[in-house]
């Protein structure tokens, strides 16, 4: 058999005291209350990710020649807002500039907001002049352009079509492609 | 679809503490890290492992929540290049983490480290693994793939209004990837002088519209360690086979269900305590090692109910069963945890909860260790309730309490308050008083332990104490995050705890002549009083994308009152002999190339003195050298604790008859994903 020393004993009156404290603190949490307005707006920051992509893209995707990193925009894509924030921020030592024209001429990245702006003459352009094209809209990757964003599990993901890259003359790094879905 | 089944967790805690569940406000300007120019500095790892919506931002989360937060991320623990999950925990701040040998580790927060910590609270995908014998973790059990770890979150301080009993000084909760997430295969291995061979094999497909499945098997197999004198080692070694089954679906717009099946199988040996005979008395120390089976169930439901309720179901079923030389136990555990959400009313934030936990355990006793009675069972019932309060734009009160039944001790309960105060979006200041309670574990309850007093020849039986009351802490919390530049960010906690009624086993002065003459008593009991205080800093710096450095520092004092008139079995002084007055940890994540990456982590743990001996302060070093020669394949080289031949980092002699001590290793590791 055991052999219990005397121990502690609990009193009654102790067991009652911790009840009380249990339950005054439990109607004190719902005794208490007070007035403040306040508005449930889930913050969305898809736009917010897209342009901070498209800067690392500058970094992860390599071209033939050196140049500035200029990033356009054809088409009318909420990014249009997030995109200015990236003009003069610098990547490898190379100045960004951020183009929101009809201008594509000079630019390394340039993000369609469509697919019917993804024409054949856009599509030989980047081949030729060593583009990368991007867009979030659907299927974009398999119809011959090269990146496009996706939403997966609340989280930004990428398809690359990666012959389409490889024809511009670009190369994408392992980082870039290790968290994509390759199409051929 | 918003978050999958484990994002949850993530969302409970911050939900349950306060301010995050709340979406974020819709001002760009007051949300840290939302507007564009905050996201540009961070890594290409950091930026994709971001959430869309705020909602479930965990890295907002963590700078919302008024609580001492840390997160570890996949890419944490595939760069810090640990193998266990204890190593991993090393990085976060006020975590105390010492390797008593190739498979015991000593890990606490905020000090009491020991074999037998017992004040924190370790949850895998919200399974609780904390051993109710002990009521600590024994961390050699615990081998899942690492690879299979999204994030680890730690919440150091008390939390056990959400979590319960022993959420005292720290909860773990170990978040493992969904099986949408890890679909189709992986295949990795390694093996070096220390971890002498590890690997698994994982695959995930699509069972049908929203369904989706994963399985994973890996295993383990370590080195011993080096004796005390370095000469030989201590026959420590150990291997472990996992094998892991998880299922996650999403039923319509409305209904997330995760189910998963765990089974651990365990080999620890070492020169572990046995008393083979009592006439005449012999002692012998052997290989008593551990061989034990753990099978897990695991069920979580949650549903969004169009009234704007938020509920979630989670069920457990956990059944170990293990075999030492002097000692077998078969224990099966029922956990099922309710929780529902209310809708917002104006400032208002409702949460309320519902626990219960069934125990129910069995022990083959022998005489070196027993458990009386041998069959018994626990129900433990809690409720809690918790509002957070809009008090202004950017204060934010939390109130909260759980109330909870314990078989061994009655009524307890566990309220918290806790103050954010957001004045502008680089800095946050929070402060936290709660109460949190330790429950007394079944060895105290029911443990008789025979063996020689260490350091003598003579023998004690440590007699267990069934009048064991729960140990209280008061803790005084305060807080401070900076966003000092895009690039740097400093996080700041200070605590004052106030232990009372803390277990300590001292001499009754009674003797013995059975079984052997002369056998003193000993005793556990709620002896003491402990006070402690602490600073816990941590600090990140990006210097650009492919440089990123993480420092954490800690610094913790105690104060203890016992009767110095007594003679003790351990020492009296425990917490302040066991835990270092400081620790630092220095990290460096940088990528030669987009393929090359080389990691390194520096740590210096100030010294200790355990079982009448001075473990010495000492500075380690690991390397990790990766490489990616293609998209789906990795190589690592990865060396540790690489400043010296050996070191010691712990000691229970109590329990583990030889000192061990912790050797240089290097391993190298490949994984391939199809």
């Amino acid at each position: 058999m055991p052999k219990y020393p005397g121990g502690f004993n609990r009193s009654v009156v102790g067991a009652l005291a911790r009840w009380r404290v249990g339950w005054i603190s439990l109607l004190a949490v719902a005794a208490i209350s007070w007035v403040a307005a306040s508005d449930s707006v889930p913050s969305n920051q898809e736009y917010q990710l897209k342009t901070a992509y498209l800067f690392h893209f500058a970094e992860l995707a390599e071209w033939p020649e050196s140049a500035p990193v200029n990033i356009c925009l054809l088409g009318d894509s909420p990014l249009r807002d997030y995109l200015p924030v990236l003009e003069g921020w610098q990547i490898d030592n190379r100045v960004v500039h951020v183009s929101l024209g009809d201008n594509i001429d000079n630019c390394r990245i340039l993000f369609l907001s469509d697919l019917h702006v993804l024409s054949k003459a856009v599509s030989e352009y980047a081949r030729i002049r060593h583009v990368l094209l991007v867009s979030d809209v659907e299927d974009f990757a398999r119809r011959g352009g090269m990146v496009q964003f996706t939403l997966r599990d609340n989280k930004l993901k990428l398809v690359v079509n990666l012959p389409a890259v490889r024809d511009a003359g670009l190369k994408l790094s392992s980082k870039l492609l290790r968290m994509a879905e390759i199409v051929q | 679809m918003r978050d999958t089944g484990d994002c949850r967790y993530s969302i409970l805690i911050l939900c349950l503490l306060g301010t995050a569940c709340r979406p974020a406000v819709a001002d760009e300007g007051s949300d840290a890290i939302s507007s564009t120019a905050e996201l540009l500095p961070l890594s290409w790892e950091e930026l994709t492992e971001l959430d869309v919506s705020g909602l479930a931002r965990r890295q907002q989360s963590v700078k919302d929540s008024p609580a001492a937060a840390f997160v570890i991320t996949g890419e944490d623990i595939r760069r810090s290049g640990a193998n266990s999950l204890p190593d991993v925990l090393r990085m976060v701040p006020g975590m105390n983490v010492a390797k008593i040998n190739a498979s015991n580790w000593a890990v606490s927060a905020r000090g009491f480290n020991d074999l037998y910590a017992n004040k924190l609270q370790v949850m895998i995908d919200g399974r609780s693994v904390y051993d109710p014998l002990i009521s600590g973790v024994y961390w050699g059990q615990q081998n899942p793939a690492l690879q299979d770890i999204e994030r680890i979150e730690v919440l150091r301080g008390p939390s056990g209004t959400l979590w319960g009993a022993n959420a005292v000084n720290g909860t773990v909760n170990i978040v493992t990837r969904s099986a949408r997430d890890t679909q189709g295969g992986l295949l990795y291995g390694g093996g070096g002088t220390e971890e002498r061979g590890f690997g698994g094999v994982r695959y995930g497909g699509q069972l049908t519209d929203g369904v989706h499945w994963r399985g994973t098997l890996n295993a383990v197999n370590r080195d011993a360690s080096a004796r005390l004198n370095g000469a030989g080692d201590t026959a420590d070694y150990m291997n472990a086979q996992n094998a892991n089954f998880r299922l996650d679906g999403q039923t319509g717009e409305r209904d997330q269900w995760m189910l998963e099946a765990n089974v651990a199988r365990y080999r620890l040996q070492g020169d572990y305590i046995g008393v083979t005979s009592v006439d005449p008395p012999t002692w012998r120390s052997d290989d008593f090692g551990r061989d034990g089976v753990t099978g897990s169930l695991q069920g979580d439901w949650r549903h969004r109910a169009e009234s704007g309720h938020d509920w979630r179901l989670n069920m457990a079923f956990t059944q170990t069963e293990w075999t030492l030389a002097m000692n077998r136990m078969s224990r099966s555990q029922y956990v099922l945890d309710w929780q529902d959400s209310l809708p917002s009313d104006g400032a208002h934030h409702w949460l309320w909860g519902l626990n219960y936990q069934m125990i129910n355990d069995r022990f083959d006793n022998t005489l070196t260790l027993s458990f009386l009675p041998g069959e018994f069972t626990q129900h433990n019932v809690g409720l809690f309730l918790q509002d957070q309060i809009d008090l202004g734009e950017d204060v934010k009160l939390t109130l909260a309490n759980r109330v909870e039944h314990f078989t061994y001790t009655g009524w307890e309960t566990e309220p918290n308050a806790r103050l954010i105060w957001t004045p502008d979006r680089r800095h946050s200041l929070w402060a936290a008083i709660s109460r949190a309670v330790v429950l007394p574990n079944r060895a105290q309850h029911s443990i008789r332990l025979y063996k020689t007093i260490p350091g003598t020849d003579r023998f004690f039986e440590a007699i267990a104490n069934p009048h064991m009351l729960t140990e209280n802490l008061m803790a005084y919390e305060l807080g401070w995050r900076w966003q000092a530049t895009d690039t740097f960010d400093i996080d700041t906690a200070l605590f004052y705890n106030i232990y009372d009624r803390m277990q300590g086993t001292r001499f009754t002065g009674q003797v013995f002549n059975d079984p052997i003459p002369g056998t003193l008593e000993a005793t556990v009991g709620n002896e003491r009083q402990v006070k402690s205080y602490g600073l816990e800093v941590s600090a990140n710096y990006r210097v650009n994308h492919d440089w990123r450095l993480q420092a954490s520092y800690s610094a913790n004092q105690f104060d203890i009152e016992y009767d110095r008139s007594q003679s003790w079995l351990r020492d009296p002084l425990t917490e302040q002999h066991f835990n270092p007055s400081h620790q630092l940890s220095l990290r460096s994540l940088f990528n030669l190339t987009s393929e090359i990456e080389l990691d390194a982590w520096a740590r210096y743990v100030d010294r200790l003195y355990v079982d009448q001996r001075e473990i010495p302060d000492y500075i380690t070093l690991d390397l990790r050298l990766g490489w990616h020669p293609h998209r789906n394949l990795e190589f690592s080289v990865s060396g540790q604790n690489l400043l010296d031949a050996y070191h010691p980092e712990f000691s229970d002699i109590l329990y583990i008859q030889s000192v061990s001590q912790l050797q240089r290793g290097y391993f190298a590791q490949v994984s391939w994903r199809f």
